[in-house]
C-alpha cells in the first residue's frame, strides 16, 4: 500500500533527473574508478546503476538501501537511516535541503551576503555541530561545510559547474566531498529530466526478483 | 629404439596439446576466483577507519550523559549504515564484509561514547548529590546550633 502511495507521489508531484556518472578518489589509488548511470527523484535519494567495474544497482526504498547484482542474482537489503548530512542527497533543491536541516533539528543561526553568495550558518544543539551552507541567489548550493563546535572538521561538500535544466532546476557537473580520510569526486554528464515511464524497472519499483539470494543487514532474520 | 622415441614424443605432444588448454582454463578460473576474493582484513580495517570519522561521538556522549543505561542500550541497538557511495562498484563479498565491519565497529564506538557519557553523568550526579547533602547537613547543623544558643 505504502509502495503504491510512494509511486503515485513520485509520478505526480516530482520529476526525475538522469545522467551518467564517474566516481573516483583524489588521494587514494587503491579504489577503482566507478561509472554508470544515476537516477534522482527531485526530492529523493540518488539511485545508481553501475556498469563498471561490476554490474550493480543501488537504490532506496523507505529506510532500506538495496544493493542488487542482476548478473550474479545477489542482493543486500541494508537498513539505512537517511541522514540529512549524507552528502549528495538533496543538494539539488535548496528548499528541500533547508527543510531537511530543520526537520533534523538544526537551528538557523545567521545569514551573511557577500556579492552573489549567501552563507547561512546552522547549529545542532544535540550533535554539537556547526553547518555552513553557501548558495547563490538562484538557490544553487555551492558548499556545505560541517564542523563540530570544538572546531573539528567533519566534511566539506563542494558542487561545481552547474547546468540549468529548467527554470530553477539545476544540477552540478562535479561534486567533491572531502572527509578526514579521503576526497571523493563525482563527475556527472548527459544530465536530463526524464519521464517516470522511461526509468529502468528496478528504479521505478525496487523489488528484488524471487530467484535472487538476499542478505539482510541490520534487519532481524525472519 | 625409434619406436620408443616415437611413443615418448607422441605422449609428450599429447600431454602438451591436451593439458595446456586445461591448464589455461584452470589458470583462468584461478584468476577469476582471485578477482572475486577480497582481503577481508583490509576491507574491515577500511570500514573501521571510515566509521571512525562518520560517527558523531559527541552525540553519543550526550545520549549516554542524559539517557544513562537507556542511552548505552540505544548505542548497542542503533546500527550505523555505510553511505551508498562507499559501496558503489564493489563486489558482493566486499559489500557483505564492509557492511558487517562498519556496523560492528560503529556500534562499539557509539557504545564507548555512551558509556563515557553515562559515567560522566553519574559523576556529575554524585558530586551534585554530595554537595546537596553537605549543604543540608551544614544548614541543619547551623539550625541546630542556633536553636541550642536560644
Amino acid at each position: 500500500m505504502l509502495r503504491i502511495r510512494n509511486m503515485i507521489f513520485y509520478f505526480l508531484f516530482s520529476f526525475w533527473l538522469s545522467g551518467t556518472f564517474t566516481k573516483f578518489y583524489a588521494s587514494s589509488i587503491s579504489h577503482d574508478t566507478v561509472s554508470g548511470s544515476f537516477y534522482k527523484c527531485q526530492k529523493g535519494a540518488m539511485s545508481y546503476v553501475v556498469e563498471k567495474p561490476i554490474n550493480q544497482i543501488i537504490t532506496y526504498s523507505y529506510d532500506t538501501m538495496i544493493v542488487y547484482y542482476p548478473k550474479r542474482k545477489k542482493a543486500f537489503k541494508i537498513k539505512s537511516q537517511e541522514d540529512v548530512l549524507q552528502k549528495n542527497n538533496s543538494f539539488t533543491d535548496l528548499k528541500s535541503y533547508i527543510n531537511n536541516l530543520r526537520n533534523a533539528g538544526y537551528i538557523f543561526l545567521k545569514k551573511q551576503k557577500k556579492g552573489d553568495t549567501i552563507t547561512s550558518y546552522w547549529s545542532h544543539e544535540k550533535q554539537k555541530i556547526i553547518l555552513k551552507l553557501a548558495y547563490d541567489q538562484k538557490g544553487r548550493i555551492y558548499e556545505v561545510n560541517v564542523k563540530t563546535e570544538g572546531g573539528k572538521y567533519l566534511y566539506t561538500m563542494k558542487a561545481e559547474d552547474y547546468i540549468t535544466l529548467q527554470d530553477s532546476v539545476f544540477f552540478p557537473k562535479k561534486l567533491i566531498t572531502t572527509t578526514q580520510n579521503d576526497t571523493e569526486i563525482f563527475v556527472f554528464d548527459s544530465i536530463s529530466i526524464v519521464p517516470f515511464d522511461s526509468l529502468p524497472s528496478f528504479i521505478k519499483n525496487p523489488v528484488i526478483p524471487d530467484n535472487a539470494s538476499v542478505q539482510l543487514k541490520g534487519f532481524s532474520e525472519q | 629404439m625409434k619406436k620408443v622415441l616415437k611413443i615418448i614424443t607422441g605422449g609428450v605432444l599429447a600431454v602438451v596439446l591436451f593439458a595446456e588448454p586445461a591448464m589455461l582454463m584452470a589458470q583462468d578460473a584461478t584468476s577469476a576466483k582471485n578477482s572475486n576474493t577480497i582481503n577481508a582484513m583490509e576491507v574491515c580495517s577500511q570500514a573501521q577507519q571510515d566509521v571512525q570519522s562518520d560517527i558523531n561521538k559527541t552525540l553519543w556522549l550526550a545520549i549516554g550523559f542524559f539517557g544513562g543505561i537507556l542511552g548505552i542500550a540505544a548505542a548497542y541497538i542503533v546500527e550505523p549504515s555505510p553511505p551508498a557511495s562507499r559501496l558503489l562498484g564493489k563486489s558482493p563479498e566486499y559489500v557483505a564484509t564492509y557492511t558487517d565491519c562498519y556496523k560492528d565497529a560503529g556500534k562499539k564506538i557509539q557504545a564507548n561514547a555512551a558509556i563515557k557519557g553515562c559515567v560522566i553523568g553519574a559523576l556529575v550526579y554524585a558530586v551534585t548529590y554530595g554537595c546537596c547533602v553537605l549543604l543540608n547537613v551544614g544548614v541543619a547543623g547551623a539550625g541546630a546550633a542556633a536553636a541550642s544558643q536560644q
